[in-house]
């Protein structure tokens, strides 16, 4: 009884602790979504840098920024994703609150499908079909 | 359909390919760098800039998703879907 108790204890123990870093890598993700998103906004709303120098500059810039080694290569992909999120029109975004909520979506789909589809291939290549949706 | 489109965006995903190969460059650097080079390529031929960098982005975006993953055969066919899709 007591080692199925224990084992209870240790499995609840293990599945927390995997929610937890779930949890982190989320919100990590969203972070950086989320300031890639406002930084080519900013550019090409306030500043009136063209689409493409705006996200560029974005991620060329977010690619330089250190992060802990144990996240690979996933925040400069998730600031490039962002950027490009950010390339969207004014008449679409007329809030903050609309930049969160799209950084929110946009974190969760890359972290729910980011073992489903392998790396981040198909999640970002979906997004070109995006902004020229959005352009045209 | 415009030949231009299907070019540029061949040139953005291939160029990109190759430089991510590079050790100091990955994926993102090297799309991101060659879309700013681009961009400032075409400005400065005057080649409506604002239309033709969106393409070469688009291409450069195609293959630094995953220039592990992708073949040649696989950026090429990806890259036209993308003009043609951008097009229409």
């Amino acid at each position: 009884m007591l080692f199925y108790l224990l084992r209870i204890v240790r499995k609840r123990k293990r599945i927390s602790l995997k929610c937890a870093a779930m949890i982190k890598f989320l919100f990590l993700k969203f972070i950086t979504f989320f300031f890639g998103f406002l930084a080519c906004f900013a550019m090409h709303t306030t500043f009136a840098l063209p689409l493409v120098i705006s996200a560029a500059l974005t991620g060329l810039v977010g690619s330089f920024i250190p992060f802990p080694a144990r996240y690979k290569n996933h925040p400069y992909a998730a600031i490039y994703a962002g950027s490009f999120a950010g390339m969207c029109s004014t008449h679409l975004i007329t809030s903050y609150w609309e930049i969160a909520i799209i950084s929110v979506i946009g974190a969760s789909l890359y972290v729910l499908t980011i073992n489903m589809l392998q790396a981040l291939a198909v999640s970002l290549a979906v997004l070109p079909l995006q902004v020229s949706l959005y352009l045209c | 359909m415009n030949i231009e489109y299907p070019l540029i965006a061949l040139l953005g995903a291939f160029l990109t390919f190759y430089l991510a190969k590079h050790n100091r460059f990955d994926g993102i650097r090297a799309s991101a760098s060659l879309s700013i080079i681009a961009y400032l390529i075409l400005s400065a031929l005057n080649l409506n800039p604002n239309l033709y960098s969106i393409v070469f982005f688009g291409g450069t975006f195609i293959c630094m998703s995953a220039p592990h993953l992708f073949g040649i055969y696989t950026v090429a066919s990806s890259s036209i879907l993308f003009s043609l899709l951008f097009e229409y």
